[in-house]
């Protein structure tokens, strides 16, 4: 028995040691390459970087005294060969070569809700990148904040790079700031050129032109309008602008949020009203709330609908090569109409700060990281490379750089945010939050579905609001 | 009424055969079509899979389910290779799963013997909690995993993967080998004892061989657990030079637009291994998991 017992320990070693050997040898290469910090005693994920790094250093030998750092720079835009992504690839690879002693390492991660998740598991970890994608709304900033997880920015620093100042106030948490806005977001009614002009439809200013523009085209088998109902978002901003068309002001929404005021209120109920009035109308076409976003965009691309309801960034549609050419030429944009009853005009601009950049608290070179995105944000940088490449507009003056050969809707959208009388500011369902958010895109698909109705939306999400006030 | 009964007596039975015969033609026919659905319903979407693949960006999702590729699009093929690094994935992909199926596999098969073979004081309520890993969902590690795995510096290797997907496997390997122990009858073991084997001996010479069946199984279930996991990959992985397949899709979307024409390049590549796999093994597969269901 203690033979066998004895054979069993002495099979088992040989075996464990085997198994050892084999995965370690297998598994070498990526512990070199990842994670060559096992050595180093610093907690935070930018150790393996480090280290890494002063092996360059050793290897590089050629400038000494310049101190080599790693900035690990993580963000939402995925795809380095087009968009957003593309430009934040040539900035930094721009950048690097200026500065030699930088070495700017990218993580990307998409779609969002995966990336925010991802930070949130370094939040808890206090592990954050030194340069973050970040969002300027309560949803996403608050947590990070509350946590201290982000660096605070001097505002005086940014002064000459030509932000837009509620931009910058988009980014801040009392009176702090705590990130560089990256784009100008505005919602708008892309439209098919051709497909208006071979129907004798005009550019709708009121509700009624639009109501009877719906109809022509239904009966044409057109859809009017391409909508991503299932993501909730879309149909948020559209809800913040009609309350806009009903009230005559933003004040009632933004009122509602911070609770000096509420959404049980005359022009809300309008508003959600009216919205089921252009479902009823046939606006969307049928399921138009089992469309996501890649199906709304491909059904305006093909020239399938007639009109398409989406922020600024789709510009780029109009140089897709993926759509027909006879579309790319003939895509136009007008601003939301007003609404029967309603006091909002058409220079009354829902528009917003989408994305930007934050530092981390914990990073070792935060001085670097914001030196970086300082250079990143020169007029010369951004702002320059997302107009003149047609990828979005950006959060700083920009007029600078109007060449002229601007695509038409392009040019359609430069009118559109120039001439506007009042801008909305951050959109209301970026101030919920995470939970009272759930709350609030349900209700409005419920809306949109028909399955509430406006007094009974109103009431709901004046509550999410309540809780997400006292929050 | 008598005549009428004797009557039809050999009409009957002549018609009876042929209507039995017609019957059974049309169950057959009625056979052959119901499982012609099922093979088109399973195949259908793989040709959609493929199909996609050679669609341009813009062609996807608002025309007809299946659209014919005119000219079909075998750059996204190309853009799937170049920009998503399609190679380097691969081989992390199969290096990850190959490990963690080498540890299922010996830790399954040693735990299930010791479980099933020997007697021990805490040999029930110990297979009890390796079961109860069953219905541990991933997300809940995964913030935990994070911050162990960030202290330990084992972040940003392959064997912040490796680890917890073998955790992940181990529960449901057990559960199949033990089952398919219990059909192995001990008077095999007993005469190998009676010759002179030792425990690792009986596990090696005797039970290892007849266990075949059950380790494929095993192996295919790991594999495809491993092959296709996401979540995990994406949070204990940010260093680009070891992200496995699944991440490739992800190199195609930005902010708002995706190239859809390039993820389903992506996606059919990763599902060939898979169906590859599925077909070589299938036959061991199904004996694998039915071996346990009758107990000899």
């Amino acid at each position: 028995m203690s033979n066998q017992w004895f054979g069993l320990k002495k099979w088992a070693v040989v075996l464990i040691a085997l198994t050892v050997i084999v995965a370690m040898s297998a598994c070498g290469n990526g512990n070199t390459e990842g994670s060559g910090g096992t050595a180093s005693s610093a907690p935070e994920t930018t150790a393996s970087n480090d280290a890494g790094n002063t092996a360059a250093t050793n290897s590089d030998g050629g400038k000494e005294e310049q101190e080599k750092i790693t900035l690990t720079f993580f963000t939402n835009n995925s795809d380095r060969n087009t968009g957003q992504g593309k430009v934040e690839q040539i900035l930094i690879d721009q950048y690097m070569k200026e500065h030699p002693n930088i070495t700017i390492k990218v993580e990307t991660l998409s779609p969002d809700p995966q990336f925010q998740d991802k930070i949130k598991v370094y939040n808890a970890s206090t592990s954050l990148p030194d340069i973050i994608s970040a969002w300027g709304n309560v949803n996403y900033l608050g947590p990070l904040v509350a946590n201290n997880a982000l660096a605070e920015l001097n505002r005086g620093e940014l002064e000459n790079l030509g932000f837009i100042p509620a931009a910058l106030d988009s980014f801040s948490v009392d009176g702090k700031l705590y990130g560089f806005p990256r784009n100008s977001d505005f919602f708008v009614i892309y439209y098919n050129k051709k497909i208006f002009a071979d129907n004798g439809l005009q550019v709708p200013k009121t509700e009624a032109e639009l109501l009877d523009i719906f109809q022509k085209l239904k009966a044409k088998n057109i859809v009017p309008i391409a909508m991503d109902g299932q993501d909730a978002w879309v149909s948020g901003i559209w809800f913040d602008t009609m309350v806009q068309r009903a009230a005559g002001t933003w004040e009632v929404s933004h009122k509602a949020m911070d609770r000096s005021g509420s959404f049980k209120n005359e022009d809300t109920i309008m508003a959600a009203r009216h919205m089921q009035q252009w479902i009823d109308a046939g606006a969307y076409g049928l399921g138009f709330l089992n469309q996501d976003y890649g199906t709304a965009r491909n059904v305006f691309g093909q020239g399938k609908a007639a009109m398409y309801m989406m922020g600024e960034w789709e510009m780029g549609m109009a140089s897709d090569e993926n759509f027909p050419e006879e579309v790319r030429n003939n895509i136009g944009a007008f601003p939301f109409p007003s609404i029967e009853g309603g006091k909002g005009t058409t220079g009354d601009l829902t528009a917003w700060f989408g994305g930007g950049y934050a530092v981390s608290a914990y990073s070792k070179h935060k001085a670097e990281a914001i030196d970086f995105l300082k250079w990143m944000f020169r007029p010369d940088g951004w702002a320059k490379q997302v107009w003149v490449n047609g990828v979005t507009f950006p959060a700083q003056k920009y007029d600078q750089f109007m060449t002229g050969n601007e695509t038409n809707v392009q040019k359609d959208l430069t009118q559109i945010f120039s001439n506007a009388k009042s801008y909305s500011g951050t959109v209301n369902q970026d101030k919920f939050t995470p939970d009272t958010q759930t709350t609030y895109y349900n209700s409005i698909q419920k809306l949109e579905g028909k399955q509430m109705t406006p007094e009974q939306f109103v009431e709901i999400i004046d509550q999410a609001a309540e809780q997400s006030a006292n929050n | 009424m008598e005549t009428s009964r004797v009557k039809p007596v050999v009409p009957v039975d002549a018609r009876y055969a042929a209507a039995t015969l017609a019957k059974r033609r049309a169950g057959r026919a009625l056979f052959v079509c119901f499982m012609a659905v099922l093979v088109v319903a399973d195949l259908f979407p793989l040709i959609w899979l493929f199909d996609f693949s050679l669609l341009k960006s813009g062609d996807f999702f608002a025309s007809g389910i299946l659209k014919w590729p005119d000219p079909p699009m075998w750059k996204n093929y190309a853009d799937a290779f170049a920009k998503a690094h399609i190679m380097l994935l691969f081989a992390n992909s199969l290096l990850v799963s190959g490990v963690s199926i080498v540890i299922i596999i010996l830790a399954s098969v040693f735990m299930g013997y010791a479980f099933t073979r020997m007697e021990w004081k805490w040999r029930k309520p110990l297979f009890a909690l390796i079961m109860v890993g069953m219905i541990i969902p991933i997300y809940s590690t995964l913030l935990p995993n994070f911050i162990i795995f960030n202290q330990v510096h084992l972040l940003n290797t392959y064997w912040s993967l490796i680890l917890p997907y073998a955790a992940f496997s181990i529960p449901i390997s057990m559960f199949i080998v033990t089952g398919f122990m219990e059909t192995i009858p001990r008077a095999l073991e007993e005469a190998a004892v009676l010759d002179g084997l030792t425990i690792p001996g009986i596990i090696f010479r005797i039970i290892l061989p007849v266990l075949r069946p059950a380790i494929a199984t095993m192996a295919v279930i790991s594999f495809l657990n491993c092959w296709n996991e996401f979540i995990m990959a994406v949070t204990y992985i940010s260093e680009d030079s070891l992200r496995t397949l699944p991440f490739a899709v992800v190199y195609f979307m930005g902010q708002y637009t995706s190239n859809y024409g390039a993820q389903f390049a992506v996606l059919a590549m990763i599902t060939i291994p898979s169906i590859l796999i599925y077909l070589l093994f299938t036959d061991q597969i199904t004996r694998g998991i039915t071996a346990g269901a009758v107990k000899g």
